[in-house]
């Protein structure tokens, strides 16, 4: 039972209480979706300069999954621009799923993406997490990220063909 | 002395550890054994319960098309499995010149072929326990020091293994290793499944570790399905099979390729059935042949020769009347 709910014996004062409740609601709505935002902003693009062409950030640092190797510098803007035709190349259209409804509110679509509000996609890490035994067909996050650079990767130098190419272009291993 | 204890629970998480096996209790179940085989019973796969039982077993599914050779999957089990330092370092692409197999410090390894039409870049193969459904080293282990577990793992007790080495012969993947550390205290070692971490509600180390999407563990009926979805949303990726869903009776591990399966090291001569079902007839014709057979002769080459015997005496009998 929430704090707030009305007690039998209350019935004067409810209307007032209503409004006052509703009035904190929605300042706990607007504190939480400023939050979340920030979030996923601080996520996707950590204050980085953005890239004027397309409105991405200019380079991200993935730095989720440290563990062997040290954070890759990802040049989104280079990626954006010279070699994919679209946001839908990386960013995989949500649609694709019926049942996730992410397409709703981030349509994959430079122009779209320019005039939204925001300004961001979705965080890959909301549906790609920890990996789920109950759904297989999901990638986690280390493997959504590398089947997204490999599709295009693995036909570049060595990628692919020695374990030593993970070093070549993108990873730099601790010591 | 701690690695090893790991490892019995790894084989048989609910056996207690007063159950390691003397020589009396061996030569026990040797004797009970041959007493069965005298009255003749029938030969039945211990360690392969009905297997339908166990519909949410897990598998693993490896997409060769996917695989980019970084060793990964060796690294981490090498490190779950506190196995020694390896004489190259994983990121040593020379082994590669070589194809291996697992051994005693490498439960699992990647090799790598050359694409059979010369046109695309290497293939890459990990080898590991297949963790068959019915598995041809359980049934060969006089010991039963194989248990096929309820959750997809074929587990392995050293304790009561005494060295064989049948289970290397009868693995129609020929995966058991043989550890030659130690003359006494005789030890097969293979993928695990990384049961104890299943056990856990975690993932094996080498799915876990894998970058690339190559591994991917879940229920074998839920990947048997990703892997056909796979296939037919890509049809010029796939070769239009799963490998392990059938051969060999079936295998919790199965494997996708974009090459045929028999050019990069698979064996295509299996057939659909459990290799014990290849034996089976022989073996329950054994007791019949070595044991019935030779006392029903034998008592009727007695009876004959007491009849004989009979016929003589009283023949002498009557020539001495006569």
């Amino acid at each position: 039972m929430p704090p707030y709910a009305h007690t039998a014996g209350n019935e004067g004062t409810a209307g007032k209480d209503q409004e006052q409740e509703t009035m904190t609601m929605n300042r706990i709505a607007l504190i939480l979706t400023a939050s979340t935002l920030t979030f996923l902003v601080a996520a996707i693009s950590p204050a980085k300069a953005q890239d004027p062409e397309t409105g991405g950030p200019a380079t991200i640092q993935i730095d989720r999954l440290v563990g062997l190797y040290g954070p890759v510098t990802f040049d989104h803007a280079k990626h954006a621009t010279r070699y994919a035709e679209g946001c839908g190349d990386c960013h995989h259209q949500h649609s694709a799923y019926d049942e996730n409804p992410c397409k709703r509110c981030h349509a994959i679509d430079a122009a779209q993406f320019k005039a939204s509000v925001k300004r961001n996609f979705t965080a890959c890490s909301k549906c790609h997490g920890d990996y789920d035994v109950e759904a297989p067909e999901v990638p986690d996050l280390k493997v959504a990220y590398h089947e997204v650079c490999f599709s295009c990767h693995r036909k570049i130098g060595d990628v692919g063909t020695t374990p030593a190419s993970c070093e070549q272009l993108c990873h730099v291993k601790k010591e | 002395m701690a690695d090893k204890q790991t490892t019995i629970n790894a084989g048989d998480g609910d056996r207690s550890a007063s159950q390691t096996i003397s020589r009396r209790r061996f030569l026990c179940g040797t004797a009970a054994f041959g007493g069965a085989t005298l009255v003749g019973a029938p030969c039945t796969a211990e360690a392969t319960p009905d297997l339908e039982g166990w519909p949410d077993r897990f598998g693993m599914l490896t997409d060769l098309t996917a695989c980019v050779g970084c060793r990964s999957c060796e690294r981490a089990c090498n490190a779950e499995n506190k196995l020694p330092a390896p004489e190259q370092p994983f990121d040593d692409p020379s082994v590669f010149e070589q194809t291996r197999r697992p051994t005693s410090s490498a439960y699992t390894v990647v090799n790598r072929y050359q694409s059979p039409d010369g046109k695309g870049g290497p293939v890459y193969r990990k080898l590991q326990c297949n963790h068959c459904n019915e598995p041809a080293c359980a049934t060969a282990c006089p010991a039963r020091a194989y248990r096929k577990t309820p959750e997809g793992a074929v587990a392995y007790d050293e304790d009561l293994c005494f060295g064989c080495r049948y289970c290397m012969a009868a693995c129609p993947f020929n995966v058991p290793a043989y550890s030659y550390e130690s003359a006494f205290e005789p030890k097969i070692v293979k993928c695990t499944f990384c049961y104890p971490r299943i056990k856990q509600g975690l993932i094996p180390a080498c799915a876990e570790a894998c970058p690339a999407g190559a591994l991917t563990f879940g229920k074998r009926s839920d990947l048997i399905k990703l892997a056909r979805n796979k296939i037919e949303n890509a049809p010029d990726r796939y070769i239009d099979h799963i490998y392990g869903e059938q051969e060999a009776g079936g295998t919790s591990w199965m494997y996708l390729s974009g090459v045929p399966f028999g050019d990069v090291g698979f064996p295509t001569n299996l057939g659909k059935e459990p290799m014990i079902d290849h034996t089976k007839g022989f073996l329950a014709a054994v007791p019949t042949v070595l044991v019935v057979w030779p006392a029903l002769f034998g008592m009727a080459y007695s009876a004959l020769k007491h009849r004989e015997e009979a016929v003589s005496k009283e023949n002498e009998k009557e020539k001495n009347r006569g």
